[in-house]
């Protein structure tokens, strides 16, 4: 067995090394069940390509690209992740190549950045949900300020702002919006803070917190599975988390990964990654399906601009401090 | 963030957990080996079950089981936050950890000699005090060192503190570590490489503190080798009318170990949607779902592959290793095995991340693809799980008479010779033991294996991950119940060729 194992390794390593086509390496946390869906149409239009797909969550990539760096360079070529605030950083650092492209002309220059190191390519978006089976749909939170009424309490849960990107956004914005008082009322009906958004929707389905602050996209998913979920849009807003893409500054293909970068703004890979739960930044796509349309929504989202992700960045450590100290102890 | 909290709750959860596994393990080991309690093979072959679950599918099973709000045993989790807070964190771990002193001990117990407690209690002395003044001094280097195994694997945990304790808001060094290097940035490395450097030092200190007192009780004793070369055969203790209830008890044990959160992630398993678990609404969907995935064949071929020659390699290698220590007396072995104490207690996210910084500057530098997922996860595994089989086999050797060894030498066999007639089958239970707590670990690891891994690299551990993270719950125990049920066919297989082999040398 061990020899076979080594030898099986020494003929990856041996194809590893003589493999001819040019390599293209997107680093994202699509979904597996997206990049089914992406992988064929853009093998197709680029045969030429290897292309390959590292999937992992936002917060692991980040990890593993910083490692990589620490070692002396990424693989990636590409960087598509939910994160917006880990690409101001990559750009600050030097790590990513600008690139002002025609294609995502029609993207909202509120998501993207001002000098084009990256572009919003999706929108997840944060709202509430609840379990409709065990929950009335009347007497339902309807704002996010409704979840500081005292029947919220023991029946609240967000995922932890400290290992997940979406929810330490979220927490961000909310206590942006509506100051720390708010979070020490929702600290105080004991919300609980745990997990990723998966074990929010868990949380909601089993009832043991039948409300939850969530991504709309796993909502969505877990309603085409016959779960009693249902999305509350708040009608003081939901929040976007603007997801780019990127060019990586040590690529070896620049015109490739310019090439394939302009693709993922095709209505081909937008209706594709809209299919993953998340809102296209071009208009002319249609939004997910089972979610509410883009211009009913976006007349309702949080403020965001290139001006609030600085901001929430700058203050990052602060805001992560005192979400400790208020959620966490 | 002050890193108080954590360290207390890491401490209090690593000595807790050491002290009851010791506390199971001595006592499980010495009902399986040296009473004539009923059932006892059977018994015996199921005790150490629990390691063989995945610990943070066991995680979910107890949170199915649990949960204060909607947990299936509510009523009987006393307390009001259930099984969420330290005491469930303790409970979960112990349920696994004590599986390392448990089965050290049983491989001891097996190779002490029973002419010495058959010489005491013909001098008068009665069941306990045999096993205290006899037995006990004897298999205490063992009772030790199973300790130390589960304190390192303890206080290095992640899944289990992470999933029973956010909802206390009881943090521990790990999960203050897991989210510095998630959320951290650019910056979080030497942040995260600070706060492990406690970890490091209670490990050092733990392992130190270990070593000096078994020389020091060597010293005073003077008996380092036992057994070895039997002659005689235990006479088992009767327990008379203890028989029946320590029979019952053992069984209850088994049922809360074992039987429920098996039955917890079969129940969640055949859910449609989480927490739906009515037996009309049961399904297979989502078992179907997890055996069509793509990379589901892809996974369990990789698992296996590295599973079995990560294991067959530390496991030859820690033979040798500790036999260069214990019998060669090489201070560069004693001082190797010591040192992997410390890969074993440092966080799987940090290894892993060096992996990746080591090997992409390696690539870099020569050129060479070295930082393929697979050779990626083999050293990975290889270097994290190295210390359970180096300990436990250095143990085993010194609790052995060389007298063996020296009469082959004496007529002219060489060291080859040695390991393989004389070495090997007199530890071949704590090998195979050995074997079956390197194997099961890596079989599903999870949180080195989700960033080492690439194209072609799927594992069980990355799927579960996925599932988890991406598809529900119920699809998570789907595999989570698989993986539990052909480990514990493994686990059960291996266990009967074992005590198929109790008629010893």
């Amino acid at each position: 067995m061990g020899m076979r194992f080594l030898t099986i390794l020494l003929v990856l390593l041996a194809t590893g090394c003589s493999s001819k086509k040019p390599e293209i390496w997107i680093y994202t946390s699509i979904y597996k069940e997206v990049i089914a869906e992406l992988e064929g149409p853009l093998q197709d239009k680029f045969p030429e390509v290897k292309i390959q797909w590292f999937q992992g969550g936002s917060e692991v990539i980040a990890m593993k690209t910083q490692a990589e760096l620490a070692g002396g360079g990424t693989r990636a070529d590409l960087f598509l992740t939910s994160d917006p605030f880990w690409y101001i950083e990559m750009k600050k650092a030097g790590h990513l190549a600008p690139y002002t492209t025609q294609a995502a002309q029609g993207v909202n220059p509120k998501f993207s950045d001002p000098d084009h190191y990256f572009e919003v390519v999706r929108i997840p978006v944060m709202v509430l949900a609840y379990n409709s089976k065990t929950l009335p749909s009347e007497g339902l939170p309807e704002r996010w300020t409704d979840l500081q009424l005292p029947q919220w309490k023991d029946k609240l849960s967000v995922a932890n702002p400290m290992e997940s990107g979406t929810a330490f956004t979220t927490i961000a914005m909310l206590s942006r919006k509506y100051g720390w008082e708010y979070l020490k009322t929702l600290r105080k009906h004991n919300m609980l803070v745990s997990g990723g958004n998966s074990s929010v929707i868990t949380r909601i389905e089993t009832g043991e917190r039948p409300v939850g602050i969530v991504l709309l996209e796993s909502v969505l998913k877990a309603q085409s599975k016959g779960s009693p979920i249902k999305p509350i849009y708040p009608l003081d807003g939901a929040i976007p988390i603007p997801s780019p893409i990127a060019i990586s500054k040590s690529t070896k293909n620049l015109e490739l990964s310019r090439k394939i970068y302009d693709w993922f703004f095709t209505p081909e890979a937008q209706n594709a990654l809209v299919t993953g739960g998340m809102y296209s930044p071009l208009l002319q796509i249609a939004h997910p399906a089972g979610a509410r349309d883009w211009k009913s929504l976006s007349s309702q989202l949080f403020e965001w601009s290139p001006y609030v992700a600085e901001e929430i960045l700058r203050q990052r450590d602060t805001i992560r401090t005192r979400a400790h100290e208020i959620l966490l102890q | 963030m002050n890193i108080q909290g954590p360290l207390v709750h890491t401490l209090v959860i690593g000595i807790a957990t050491a002290a009851l596994s010791g506390l199971l393990g001595i006592v499980l080991a010495w009902l399986t080996t040296r009473t004539a309690l009923p059932g006892k093979e059977r018994l015996a072959r199921l005790f150490a079950l629990p390691y063989a679950v995945p610990p943070y599918l066991l995680g979910i099973a107890w949170v199915i089981l649990g949960n204060p709000q909607v947990g299936l045993l509510k009523d009987w989790v006393p307390g009001s936050h259930g099984i969420y807070g330290l005491h469930g964190i303790i409970w979960v771990l112990t349920t696994v950890c004590f599986a390392f002193p448990y089965l050290e001990l049983r491989a001891g117990f097996d190779r002490l000699d029973p002419a010495l407690e058959e010489a005491a209690r013909m001098s008068g002395a009665n069941t306990f005090k045999v096993f205290k003044d006899v037995s006990f001094p004897l298999l205490w280097p063992s009772l030790l060192s199973g300790m130390l195994t589960a304190f390192l694997y303890a206080i290095s945990a992640f899944g289990v503190p992470a999933l029973l304790g956010a909802p206390t808001r009881q943090f521990v060094l790990t999960t203050l570590i897991y989210s510095k290097m998630r959320m951290g940035g650019i910056d979080a490395l030497p942040e995260a490489i600070r706060i492990s450097l406690w970890l490091l030092s209670i490990s050092v200190l733990a392992i130190g503190g270990v070593a000096l007192s078994t020389r020091l009780q060597k010293r005073r004793l003077r008996l380092v080798p036992i057994g070895g070369a039997r002659f005689s055969r235990p006479s088992l203790v009767q327990l008379g009318i203890w028989a029946k209830p320590l029979a019952l008890v053992s069984s209850a044990f088994l049922i809360l170990t074992v039987l429920l959160p098996w039955m917890a992630l079969t129940l969640s398993a055949l859910a449609p949607v989480a927490g739906q678990f009515s037996p009309s609404q049961w399904t297979l969907r989502n078992i179907l779902y997890v055996v069509g995935l793509p990379d589901f064949h892809q996974a369990i071929l990789n698992s296996m592959m590295l599973a079995l020659s990560v294991s067959l390699l530390l496991v030859g290698s820690a033979f040798l290793l500790a036999f260069a220590a214990v019998r060669r007396g090489s201070e560069i072995a004693a001082w190797t095995i010591q040192a992997l104490g410390v890969p074993f207690s440092t966080p799987g996210t940090l290894i892993a991340v060096f992996m990746i910084v080591f090997s992409s500057a390696v690539a870099r530098i020569t050129g060479l693809p070295v930082d393929l997922p697979l050779i990626l996860m083999f050293l990975a595994y290889g270097i994290k799980y190295a210390a359970i089989s180096a300990r436990s086999l250095t143990h085993a050797f010194q609790q052995v008479h060389p007298a063996l060894e020296e009469a082959a030498r004496i007529s002219g066999a060489r060291t080859f010779v040695l390991l393989r007639t004389i070495w090997l089958p007199l530890l071949r239970q704590s090998l195979a033991a050995a074997f079956f707590l390197t194997f099961l670990p890596i079989l599903s690891e999870l949180t080195m294996s989700v960033l080492l891994t690439g194209p072609g690299g799927a594992t069980l551990g990355t799927v579960l991950f996925q599932l988890q993270e991406y598809a529900d719950q119920p699809s998570a125990s789907a595999l989570a119940w698989m993986m539990l049920t052909v480990a514990l066919v493994i686990a059960l297989k291996d266990t009967r060729r074992e005590s198929s082999h109790d008629v010893r040398t």
